[in-house]
């Protein structure tokens, strides 16, 4: 009996020791390692994967003539997407035992990381011309560009602290709404220029694109022609399509009302413009725009406008940007919205539909010939739907007109509050920190190599490979030439016009008070629009029938200069 | 003979005091066994009984360490932490009794902690009126070994080893989607899903927590009427005493011990228990579904700066927990079934 048993957990432990040494995958494909070639291990705890395997290859590629160690030539990448790199909650605690030399990973901490020594500075490498490496006499990426150099300005702050790098950020994410192309286009769903629509409004059936409105950026020959300017105009867009197409407008996941919620978030930021929202992190400078509050009443000017007055802020005082006028402004659109029938309920309030769901019934809606137009959603929905097999499976059954290749989607500029803030850039807020970094615990002689992926990782080549796959922008500054730009999916050509037309936001500063209460401040948290009454403000506003005004000065009641107190006095200030 | 009486032993003493001299028993035994000499050999013996010590040594360290490091410890630091605040460091700053008056204040102010504390109350007296008399009533009928049985414990333990996360997920699709269909092709009656219902929600997932929770019950108290006597339980068969009357009588007095043990252990659970909350939602539980676990756990899990007021909640719970713990038990002992005589 127990012959058979030894012989088993022999097997047993050979297979397991086997395993761990002989093969690594790199996306998805088990490769051997060669010991004749020095190895780089990349840590990937973040949605989508698909852009980094082709990176890898090209790299291997490039560098195979080169050593990179003594008596080693050429470079094999292997990319570990196991969930240890997603976790927030242990990731700082193990990542100095981990293999992974580059790590790219979303929410850390990058002040924690460094403190903890957990990140290798890498400022060199961001500072100088990504040509510059130590193995450019073998191949030269011909680029004198910096990684900083490239880097969006808005990132620059936080990544570039006293002028040291140790990580660089990876991927750009907003959340807001998404249109399908197609259906609009079909069905001429855009504004027309003054003179030249139907009586709603709206393009005839037959049009050009100089029959467009200017959209919200008050120009004409701009990618956001035709699309609605203001919250009026958006759902005056969405009562034409339900009643003239029976189209169902919008749609998001009942079981995951971060979407809406956040989407507001979208929404405030945009109205308050970069400069207003920054103090929301920074806490330093004066809010001009904070909503007068009297007896319980919010205040309103003779004009019907909202009364408004400027403060310094500072630490001491940051509960009173709870009542800037963007957020009631916000609250007024989800209202709105939520009071509309502009959506099915059983979707958007249903405790069984999550996101991948509601992108599953988006896209599924026109094989079903029951269109829905628009889904409230992140950047990054189009590789969550394509990694849950969404496009292929639909591709598979109802023809190849279904295959992500062919549909056709667009992130919608964000409409403004009031026609007078019409014509202003828009401010995008970017929600989820994601970054790549040189593992603390790297072997001096592999940094080099760590450095150059990095650098290479970021060559124009590479940029545009990434927008190329997945539809999304990193927060680089790339050109594209016009026949790139055509080469992009819908998706990928307004993530571009998002990133080049409007103030990216990045949530993030090393403000005390921001750093101590992170959650309460962060954009893709709950607690930026808390009340007593809770949270989920689409829920109270749809089961308690609470209005906008009502839980902004629900919110300003609750966030209360003594509240503020008991979070940071004396810890703070 | 069995009657109704007091649940005390002949000294007087209580249960506490008898497990404590139980296990003083046991562990005198075990170390009397492992030290004891074998034979007539004197020089092993020395040797022997130090082997003996270190083997218990080496068995009890472990546990006391685990003791000393997760109670001791972190109970001390969390007593501590309710007196501090926490800076952007992480370091602790003396405030004296300022993380209470905060506490008092929100209880006046937050509705979140209305709807906790009525929830975790109602879900501990709806789960105990409800689970108790249900478990025993499936326990017996499982011991008695009557039609079915074997089918009845596989229904009901099944839940328990299926990942709580599936049994959520499957509950959810069933209460949400095929309830309002059944009742729409059945009734003609259009209802909305009863966990997409925010009026009904805390019902549905209290229903689920009682219907699910029955498993554990059933498994304790089914293991304690099958150690019970069988001469005791033909004695009263051959009295003439029915499945009632050897229910009452016979099975109840005996496994009261298991009884009175789920009763403190609910009791000391009823401000933690976070009713599967975050399986169901997530972080995105309705206000008003909140029990007063699930806010601690979404506080915890919000980030650090709020340690200090949950431990200064967690000491106003102990406060208000040890003595409606110690005051349930003696109320139990003292009027429970006693099995003496």
């Amino acid at each position: 009996m127990k012959k058979p048993i030894k012989t088993l957990s022999a097997v047993i432990s050979l297979f397991v020791l086997g395993s761990s040494v002989a093969g690594c995958s790199r996306g998805g494909d088990e490769v051997k390692i060669n010991h004749d070639m020095s190895q780089l291990y990349v840590g990937f705890g973040f949605s989508d994967d698909s852009f980094l395997p082709q990176l890898a290859k090209e790299f291997e590629e490039a560098y195979k003539d080169v050593e990179f160690e003594p008596g080693k030539k050429g470079v094999q990448v292997f990319i570990n997407s196991n969930g240890k790199f997603s976790e927030t909650g242990t990731i700082y605690s193990n990542l100095s035992s981990y293999q992974e030399e580059i790590v790219i990973a979303e929410q850390l901490e990058l002040n924690r990381l460094v403190k903890q020594n957990l990140v290798a500075e890498i400022t060199d490498a961001v500072k100088t011309p990504i040509s510059s490496n130590a193995y450019s006499e073998k191949v030269d990426l011909g680029e004198t560009q910096s990684i900083e150099d490239k880097m969006a300005d808005a990132y620059k702050d936080y990544y570039g602290k006293d002028g040291k790098y140790y990580a660089v950020p990876y991927t750009e994410s907003t959340i807001g709404i998404i249109y399908d192309v197609d259906l609009f286009d079909k069905e001429g769903l855009y504004f027309a220029r003054a003179g030249k629509g139907n009586s709603d409004g709206f393009v005839e059936e037959e049009y050009t694109v100089d029959d467009l409105s200017a959209g919200p950026d008050g120009e004409y020959g701009t990618y956001d022609d035709g699309l609605p300017a203001t919250y009026d105009d958006y759902f005056r867009l969405c009562k034409y399509m339900q009643l003239e197409f029976a189209i169902t407008p919008v749609i998001w996941g009942g079981k995951v009302q971060t979407y809406p919620v956040t989407f507001m978030t979208s929404l405030y930021a945009d109205y308050e413009g970069e400069r207003q929202m920054r103090l929301n992190y920074d806490f330093n400078g004066t809010a001009n725009d904070l909503v007068c509050v009297e007896n319980g009443k919010v205040q309103y000017n003779a004009d019907g406008t909202l009364k408004t007055y400027s403060t310094a802020i500072s630490a001491s005082n940051g509960y009173e940007l709870y009542k800037q006028s963007g957020r009631y402004y916000a609250l007024s659109f989800l209202e709105r919205l939520v009071n509309s029938e502009y959506y099915n309920s059983g979707d958007c309030f249903g405790g069984t539909v999550d996101h991948l769901t509601a992108q599953g019934k988006f896209l599924l809606s026109k094989a079903k010939n029951e269109p829905t137009a628009m889904l409230i959603d992140g950047t990054w929905w189009q590789s969550e739907a394509r990694k849950s097999n969404v496009f292929s499976d639909m591709a598979e059954k109802y023809g190849s007109q279904y295959a992500l290749e062919n549909r056709n989607f667009a992130f919608m500029p964000l409409p403004k509050a009031t026609s007078d803030k019409v014509g202003e850039k828009q401010t995008t807020m970017m929600f989820i920190d994601s970054m790549a970094f040189v593992n603390g615990n790297v072997k001096a002689e592999k940094k080099a190599l760590c450095e150059l992926f990095l650098k290479y990782m970021h060559t124009r080549q590479s940029l545009l490979q990434y927008i190329q796959v997945t539809g999304q922008m990193k927060p680089f500054e790339i050109e594209l030439t016009q026949e790139e730009y055509n080469g992009l999916t819908g998706f990928g050509k307004s993530s571009y016009n998002i990133h080049k037309y409007t103030n990216l936001l990045l949530p993030l500063s090393y403000n005390d008070v921001f750093c101590t209460a992170k959650y309460l401040f962060s954009p893709n948290g709950m607690q930026v629009w808390q009340s007593a009454n809770g949270e989920i403000v689409t829920s109270m506003i749809k089961n308690d029938g609470i209005t906008a005004e009502q839980h902004f000065l629900d919110i300003i009641n609750y966030r209360s200069a003594v509240k503020w107190d008991e979070y940071f006095k004396g810890v703070c200030y | 003979m069995l009657r109704k009486g007091r649940m005390k032993n002949k000294n007087g003493e209580g249960r506490l005091s008898e497990w404590i001299s139980s296990l003083r028993w046991t562990l005198y035994e075990l170390f009397r066994k492992i030290g004891a000499p074998h034979g007539n050999k004197p020089k092993k013996l020395k040797n022997k009984k130090k082997k003996g010590a270190l083997f218990c040594t080496a068995m009890l360290a472990l546990p006391l360490l685990q003791f000393f490091l997760f109670y001791i410890c972190v109970n001390f630091t969390s007593v501590l932490l309710a007196f501090q605040k926490l800076d952007v460091n992480g370091n602790a700053v003396w405030v004296g009794l300022e993380n209470f008056k905060t506490l008092f204040r929100q209880f006046q102010t937050e509705k979140v902690f209305t709807y906790a504390l009525k929830n975790s109350l109602l879900s501990y007296l709806i789960g105990t009126i409800c689970t108790t008399p249900l478990t025993l009533i499936f326990s017996f009928y499982i011991y008695k070994k009557m039609f079915g049985h074997n089918l009845m414990k596989i229904m009901l333990f099944l839940p328990s080893v299926i990942s709580s996360i599936v049994m959520v997920m499957i509950y959810t699709y069933f209460v949400d989607l095929a309830v309002p269909v059944f009742f729409e092709t059945v009734f003609h009656i259009e209802i909305q899903g009863l966990y997409s219902n925010a009026e009904i929600r805390f019902r549905t997932i209290l229903f689920y927590n009682i219907w699910f929770g029955l498993g554990g019950g059933i498994l304790m108290y089914l293991s304690a009427m099958n150690s019970i006597n069988e001469s005791v339980v033909e004695a009263a068969q051959l009295e003439g005493a029915g499945y009632w009357q050897e229910f009452v009588h016979i099975t109840l007095p005996m496994i009261y011990p298991t009884f009175t043990t789920f009763f403190i252990v609910g009791i000391a659970g009823i401000f933690t228990n976070q009713m599967n909350l975050y399986t169901f939602g997530g972080s995105l539980v309705n206000l008003r579904d909140y029990t007063l676990g699930y806010y601690l756990f979404k506080q915890a899990l919000d980030g650090q700066i709020n340690y200090p007021r949950l431990s200064a909640l967690g000491l106003l719970m102990t406060a208000i927990l040890v003595p409606l713990t110690f005051l349930v038990r003696y109320c139990l002992e003292k009027f429970g079934p006693s099995t003496e005589e």
